[in-house]
């Protein structure tokens, strides 16, 4: 799926798994590809109507979690998780856009995976929506873009990446207009 | 997962704390941190030119086993990247 995607759009989706696997998820949601965004800003345009920074969504995850980090449960076992990351980094480059891949199972047309180096990770059913309304949004020929994820997350209201942007103070009807997303759904 | 659980029960006892949503909690996190070491080294191995009889062999386990477990994840060097 990844090759009907710009560069900054595939590298946002990567980092987002990269963030889901630091916090120890072993699913990709869609909060993590918004704190990917906010990190990233893979867009075409300055997009000033997204104005959630990385640092506000953050803060956010750490207040919904109620769960320790991995880093400090491996410290409870004696296992400096940052060192061993740091000595990984030598054998593949984790990061690297290129080597991680999105694909929809054949025979499980609903499970959506993002497979690199380091891990697979199934989407939940919010993040694949995400991704699928970004692929519809990009057009039969045109890539899905960093706007195109962002009109994915904002396609539906209930999405847990939509509630932080609103705590946040984000005026949706604004960054809607400005992704002109609500003159074309309507 | 293909590795040994033994090892890592072995270290998960040495967890220092006695609530066991801690213990448990940290086993959950090792277990991450481990299938992610050896995907790592898998995809290392496989850019390094090592077949998968060999990779399998230096794991412990079946050819088949880190075949199935680890082939759609990693970009071949040779292969492509889709």
């Amino acid at each position: 799926m990844f090759t009907r995607f710009t560069p900054p759009a595939r590298r946002a989706v990567v980092r987002a798994g990269l963030l889901a696997m630091d916090a120890g998820h072993t699913a990709l949601d869609d909060r993590a590809i918004l704190l990917a965004l906010a990190e990233l800003r893979p867009f075409q345009e300055p997009l000033d109507a997204f104005g959630v920074t990385a640092a506000a969504v953050r803060a956010a995850l750490a207040g919904e979690a109620g769960r320790p980090r991995d880093a400090d449960l491996l410290a409870g076992l004696g296992i400096d998780l940052a060192e061993v990351r740091r000595r990984m980094s030598g054998l593949v480059s984790v990061d690297d856009p290129a080597r991680w891949r999105l694909t929809r199972a054949r025979l499980r047309p609903l499970r959506v995976v993002l497979s690199g180096p380091a891990a697979d990770l199934p989407l939940t059913p919010k993040a694949r929506k995400v991704v699928e309304v970004a692929l519809h949004r990009s057009g039969s020929t045109g890539r899905v873009t960093g706007e195109d994820l962002l009109r994915g997350l904002l396609a539906d209201g209930s999405n847990p990446s939509v509630r932080i942007m609103r705590r946040d103070g984000a005026d949706l009807g604004r960054l809607a207009a400005a992704l002109g997303f609500a003159r074309r759904a309507a | 997962m293909l590795t040994d659980m033994g090892s890592v029960i072995e270290l998960a006892e040495a967890v220092d704390s006695r609530d066991p949503a801690t213990g448990l909690a940290a086993v959950a996190a090792l277990r991450r941190l481990l299938e992610e070491l050896e995907a790592a080294h898998v995809a290392h191995a496989r850019a390094r030119g090592w077949s998968w009889e060999a990779i399998a062999a230096a794991l412990g386990v079946r050819r088949q086993s880190a075949h199935r477990k680890h082939a759609h994840r990693v970009v071949d060097e040779a292969g492509s990247h889709e």
